[in-house]
């Protein structure tokens, strides 16, 4: 085992591929997450990122690929990285006939990092149920001595794969002000979420799979920058003729049952095009009502893919749909 | 989790327990020998057994000779190694891994060797416990001592290596913890039929029941409880039956770790 490098990204992902049998659950993901950041791996429902995860944790041994975590291989390397890594998977069981103070010491002497029970019990506010059987515990009190475990001696690395599903708000707020106490300690945190407001208030980068694959990846801002913003407003009907030309993309829809048109822009350059639609609307001494500006949010991104994707999907059924008629009629006597 | 409480808890810097691997998985053979004493029902048949034995060997026609001992004290170890480390290890194993304790566990710093060996430890030093207490309590009862203590402890050992071995096999190639009831159970049976047969007066019978896994460790038994005169007597092979019964029990638990390392898988099959 070589020395690992102290520099560079956290984790380091190159067209990663993975297959259950004949289904491609990761199809070429190359991901990076940068040391002392928060990353998010977003995506829907068998996009691909707990398999990513399981890969990057060295569960599974990727088809093809690289992967290098804190500059080792996952795989190869498992039990030095287990020191520094923490994990929360999605599903794991407990030992349920332990108590929580009895499984929080078994992890103290099996996990490879040192941290102290009762200030870990107390971190997740279950230094009162200390005592209580495992199986007895409540859904999120599992939930959140999942987190102690994972968080455990603070590891340079620590994996949260939909660590917030089944928190109470309260809960999840306190997982938040753990995962910014972390990153400012210097932890590097990979997160997957189906709440997207948590990987908007979190995340430093993100990416978002679909189909196995990662649609967009970048800083947040690059993400969020790579989806145009709105402008919608009402547009009376005398001066609809002379609206502004402006940088992004334009539609107008005429209102049924009301007078006016509805204007929607979508840009990239917000700030500009707003102005010179107010400047517009002043010199024209028109009144723009139901007026509307919104950045690039990432429900409109996550939106956007799936839709795009879909229409790619059928695309491709159609093709088929016609390529098998073209053979059916070119074999045909 | 609130947000006092989450405000000054972490450590500065990660730290990293320096203590050594070895003292990785005794932590979890401990935790599982707790465990596996809060099972009520595990305990009871554990401990419960012994006695039951002794009481049916009462019923029946009690053993007079040396030889007699030999073969229903080697049948009656062998029962409770089928009951205890290979039935309690099939269930636990299948258990856990349905609930994904393992997939847990595997977070940690132990590898996937030691997990099941950790398991397997506390499963086969509560067979040993019970083995002591059969071994008591058949001396209390009446029981002669035996020809080859020797013999007798190597065939406890080899025993009670191979019946937890068997019982992760078995979890190996069944799909989830509902069906393990029912994949242990021609083991089970074959077992129990084959150590009953090796004084079978047809040689190739005895022949056969030998074979079964588990049935030479009831031999070895019955041998250095009993005597050479005791279990198994003649081969078709030229050599002694308690050299083939090591040979044999060697060779399964070879065969069983090498399948096993290659059909386990950690979570269930759906």
């Amino acid at each position: 085992m070589s020395t690992p490098p102290l520099t560079g990204p956290a984790v380091e992902v190159d067209g990663l591929c993975y297959s259950y049998g004949p289904y491609q659950a990761v199809k070429d993901v190359s991901l990076r997450a940068g040391r002392g950041k928060v990353f998010a791996l977003l995506g829907t429902n068998g996009a691909g990122k707990t398999t990513s995860l399981e890969l990057i944790q060295g569960y599974r041994r990727p088809d093809e690929g690289h992967i290098r975590v804190l500059g080792l291989d996952p795989f190869r390397d498992r039990r030095a990285l287990r020191r520094r890594t923490g994990f929360m998977l999605q599903e794991a069981g407990f030992l349920t006939e332990m108590t929580v103070r009895e499984m929080t010491r078994l992890w103290s002497s099996i996990s490879g990092r040192i941290d102290d029970v009762e200030s870990a019990l107390e971190r997740v506010d279950l230094s009162h149920r200390a005592e209580v059987r495992l199986d007895k515990l409540s859904g999120g009190e599992k939930r959140r001595l999942d987190i102690a475990l994972a968080v455990w001696g603070s590891p340079e690395l620590v994996v949260l794969d939909e660590p917030t599903t089944g928190l109470d708000p309260e809960s999840r707020r306190g997982l938040w002000s753990l995962v910014e106490e972390l990153r400012s300690n210097g932890s590097t945190i990979i997160l997957t979420t189906h709440y997207l407001e948590e990987a908007e208030t979190l995340a430093d980068d993100l990416a978002i799979m679909h189909q196995g694959r990662v649609a967009v990846a970048g800083t947040k801002r690059e993400v969020l920058a790579s989806y145009p913003a709105s402008i919608t407003a009402r547009v009376p009907d005398e001066v609809v003729h002379r609206l502004p030309a402006v940088s992004g993309n334009r539609t107008l829809k005429r209102l049924p049952e009301s007078s006016g048109h509805l204007l929607r822009i979508e840009t990239s350059a917000l700030q500009a095009d707003l102005t010179l639609l107010l400047n517009w609307a002043e010199h024209q001494q028109v009144t723009l009502t139901d007026l509307h500006a919104q950045a690039a949010t990432l429900e409109n991104l996550f939106h956007a893919i799936r839709v795009e994707d879909e229409r790619l999907s059928l695309d491709r059924r159609r093709n088929a749909d016609v390529e098998s008629r073209v053979k059916k009629d070119v074999t045909a006597p | 989790m609130t947000r006092n409480t989450t405000r000054t808890t972490t450590p500065n810097r990660p730290r990293v327990d320096l203590r050594g691997r070895y003292s990785l998985m005794p932590a979890l053979t401990f935790a599982e020998l707790r465990m596996l004493g809060r099972r009520k029902v595990v305990l009871a048949v554990a401990l419960f057994l012994p006695m039951m034995l002794v009481g049916l060997s009462y019923l029946g026609q009690r053993p007079e000779t040396m030889e007699q001992w030999g073969a229903t004290l080697g049948v009656y170890f062998m029962y409770a190694l089928m009951m205890t480390p290979y039935m309690s290890t099939a269930t636990q194993l299948s258990s856990r891994r349905d609930t994904l304790v393992y997939k847990r566990l595997r977070t940690t710093e132990l590898d996937g060797a030691e997990l099941i060996a950790a398991s397997l430890l506390a499963v086969a030093a509560l067979g040993l416990v019970q083995m002591l207490l059969m071994l008591a309590v058949f001396l209390v009862a009446g029981a002669p001592a035996p020809d080859n203590l020797p013999l007798v402890l190597l065939g406890v050992f080899l025993g009670l290596l191979l019946a937890p071995i068997l019982g992760t096999f078995i979890v190996s190639v069944t799909r989830n913890h509902e069906r393990v009831m029912f994949t242990m159970m021609p083991l089970l049976i074959l077992a129990v039929i084959g150590a009953r047969l090796l004084d079978y007066p047809v040689e190739i019978i005895a022949w056969l029941a030998i074979l079964v896994p588990l049935v030479p460790a009831a031999d070895l038994i019955a041998k250095g409880w009993g005597g050479a005169g005791a279990g198994l007597q003649t081969l078709p092979v030229p050599v002694s039956p308690a050299v083939a019964d090591i040979v044999l029990l060697v060779g399964w638990t070879t065969l069983a770790i090498f399948v096993t390392t290659r059909t386990w898988r950690w979570e269930p099959r759906s």
